[in-house]
């Protein structure tokens, strides 16, 4: 099956058509995919900035009680965005910022896993005021450089047509 | 409206409407700016309104700062993006709405922290909690209204 066939059933599809034919659901599976935004962005600051020491006063363990809302909010933004995708297949497809934007979130998710399985367990029980260690600190850092990337790369989709 | 019509004549709204970049470029800051504000006040006032309690609220200060540089970020792309079409946006209802909530925001945020000032673990005041879910609506009806400003 080659991939103007897949598109082409994606399009065809039950979401992508309803998107397409219920005209309020486009704006609003936007405003859900910024609030979601908005949120994964603000629980990975504050684990991030813990970890980078901006914010070193709260305490590890609580801060990591954020991460459920992260991944909570991903999967909003998960759902809302294979809906726009799903309502026009043949726009995102081959667009450059769209395909930066992926990369982004699939570097950025793996940054993470490496994160919760490897770093995590080691500094669960830091108290308040310590440092992390260097590793933890460039994972934090590249964490919110990564976000703000795709924050960017989805703004400039409309305007890195072919 | 002669303001309105002087600024969109400006060479700032100029910049903003007809360069390759201008755009997109203002528009990704206010984009990142909101991610900044917004996800930082959310979870303050999810904080005050009970999650993660063993959090001291006051260990929050320091991210303070950077939630103030990201309101002046959209602020600034804001009032850029304002420029660019700037009757369009003044007689838009919506965009009325949103910069309404965005101020009752704004009080809301400043009347939590000194609601909050000095608190350490624990739950907060019924007070409290009340100005962080009013914070919590207008911030997020700000974002509905702003999406709804393309639309209608």
């Amino acid at each position: 099956m080659d991939i103007t066939a897949i598109l082409t059933a994606i399009e065809a599809s039950w979401p992508g058509v309803t998107i397409r034919d219920v005209a309020w659901l486009f704006p609003m599976l936007e405003t859900l995919h910024f609030m979601g935004l908005c949120t994964l962005f603000g629980s990975l600051m504050v684990i991030d900035l813990r970890l980078l020491g901006i914010a070193r006063f709260i305490p590890m363990g609580p801060a990591m009680s954020f991460v459920p809302i992260s991944i909570g909010a991903f999967l909003v933004n998960l759902c809302s965005g294979i809906g726009f995708f799903c309502a026009d297949p043949f726009t995102y497809y081959p667009n450059l910022a769209f395909r930066i934007k992926m990369v982004l979130i699939l570097v950025a998710g793996l940054n993470a896993v490496w994160f919760q399985y490897i770093e995590a367990p080691k500094i669960k029980s830091l108290p308040p005021g310590t440092p992390t260690t260097l590793t933890v600190k460039a994972i934090a850092a590249l964490s919110l450089l990564l976000w703000i990337g795709v924050i960017v790369m989805g703004r400039m989709i409309p305007y890195l047509e072919e | 409206m002669e303001f309105l019509a002087w600024l969109e004549g400006s060479a700032l709204a100029l910049w903003i409407r007809e360069s390759l970049w201008g755009y997109p470029i203002v528009l990704s800051s206010h984009a990142v700016g909101m991610a900044i504000v917004v996800g930082m006040v959310s979870m303050i006032d999810i904080r005050v309104l009970g999650f993660a309690r063993k959090i001291p609220i006051s260990s929050f200060n320091s991210l303070f700062n950077l939630t103030w540089a990201g309101f002046a970020v959209n602020f600034t792309s804001g009032c850029m993006l304002f420029s660019g079409d700037a009757i369009k946006f003044f007689n838009s209802t919506p965009f009325r709405i949103k910069i309404i909530l965005i101020i009752l925001g704004m009080i809301s945020v400043w009347m939590l922290l000194r609601e909050v000032k000095g608190m350490d673990t624990g739950v907060s005041s019924a007070r409290a909690r009340f100005i962080a879910a009013v914070s919590l609506l207008c911030w997020f009806g700000a974002i509905t209204a702003g999406r709804l400003t393309a639309y209608l």
